[in-house]
């Protein structure tokens, strides 16, 4: 168990030098619930693979059980290997590493389609960091537009903000009519 | 002898006594007679006495009469005029004693009225300066209280304009606008901001 402990540890390391940090990442990887999913995938994966081999004897290209698209797209983004050990640590010690990368909080008032997410994720990777991610929040109260919170800074482009800004002259207005 | 005298004198008496009798009897028979004759020429005498008696009677109760009402006509005409002049001299008198008492009475009206208008007035100038100053003070308190409210209001619809609005928007629109329609929106104003947010991402990494 400290073996393999260890060998996974070397793994990592490996993986870790064989990614680069400028990679980017596919669009379908929008947030940390998308990283945290392909982490416990390629565990499980891992896990599948090892008692496939204990069954079997044996590792080969057609024992690889199904994995998503996300993960397959992450591992071919990568240059990488699910059917290769040291690529699946590789590519573990990458998730890992990316949920360390920025995360922005975007804040809508009703569910964004995963194509709006993936455009707005593509600007911030372009403009930003290439591994910036998106934690997607729901507030009903904002309207319209959204609430980008990095990890520093708020910026408030909901609907909701402009009434507020523009609360003094709808007032002066009703007033005026009143 | 004696006996004889008795005898004699018995008899004497006795014809003095008859003798007497007839005497008296005469004396009386004389008497009514005189006394017929008399009453007969007495009866006559007054007969005409009565007629003259009452011929004057007549007359003169006629002339008494007369001047009875002759005197009743002058005490009657006196008193008329006594009366009259009583009466006109009463009505002058009771005339200047009700216009004095009248006089009297009037201007004790006068004056009481005088003072109750005088009282009246000063009543309706208290009442009018209190219900003044009652009035004024409700008109400062109304004023007061709708300026109060106005600006409770006021300051009500600046604090809730915003979250008013912000529900009625929300309850029009619902889900018409999506993220996808706003999403050329949010791109240009995150090319906005695009410094900053770089900034603090880069910052971040």
């Amino acid at each position: 168990m400290v073996s393999r402990a260890k060998k996974v540890t070397e793994s990592s390391k490996a993986g870790q030098a064989k990614v680069s940090s400028g990679d980017s990442l596919p669009e379908s990887v929008i947030g940390p619930a998308h990283i945290m999913r392909l982490i416990r995938e390629v565990e499980s994966l891992e896990e599948s693979i090892t008692q496939l081999k204990l069954v079997k004897n044996a590792a080969t290209a057609t024992d690889l059980p199904h994995v998503s698209k996300m993960l397959g797209a992450v591992a071919e983004s990568k240059g990488l290997s699910l059917k290769k050990y040291a690529d699946r640590q590789a590519l573990t010690g990458f998730l890992h590493k990316l949920q360390q990368s920025p995360t922005v909080n975007i804040t809508f008032a009703t569910q964004p389609t995963e194509q709006t997410l993936r455009s707005l994720t593509q600007w911030f990777r372009t403009h930003g960091d290439s591994h910036t991610l998106l934690a997607v929040n729901l507030q009903p109260s904002l309207l319209a537009g959204c609430l980008v919170r990095t990890q520093n800074k708020l910026f408030d482009f909901s609907a909701q903000q402009k009434i507020v800004e523009k609360r003094s002259g709808l007032v002066a207005q009703i007033k005026e009519t009143l | 002898m004696w006996v004889n005298n008795w005898y004699f004198m018995e008899w004497l008496l006795v014809g003095a006594m008859i003798l007497s009798s007839i005497f008296a009897a005469v004396l009386l028979v004389l008497h009514i007679v005189t006394t017929m004759r008399s009453k007969k020429h007495a009866n006559k005498n007054t007969v005409s006495e009565q007629q003259f008696t009452r011929r004057q009677q007549t007359e003169a109760r006629q002339q008494s009469q007369e001047a009875l009402q002759l005197a009743i006509k002058d005490n009657v005409a006196v008193l008329q005029r006594d009366v009259q002049a009583m009466s006109e001299k009463l009505t002058e008198h009771m005339k200047q004693e009700v216009s004095k008492t009248l006089r009297e009475e009037i201007a004790l009206y006068k004056k009481s009225a005088t003072e109750v208008k005088a009282a009246a007035l000063e009543a309706i100038r208290e009442s009018t300066e209190v219900f003044q100053k009652q009035q004024g003070a409700i008109d400062t308190a109304i004023a007061d209280s709708v300026a109060e409210e106005k600006k409770r209001l006021s300051e009500n619809l600046d604090e809730k304009i915003a979250d008013i609005l912000q529900h009625y928007v929300s309850q029009v629109l619902e889900d018409q606008i999506t993220p996808e329609d706003q999403l050329g929106e949010i791109l240009a104003q995150l090319d906005q901001h695009k410094a900053a947010i770089v900034e603090d991402i880069q910052r971040g990494v």
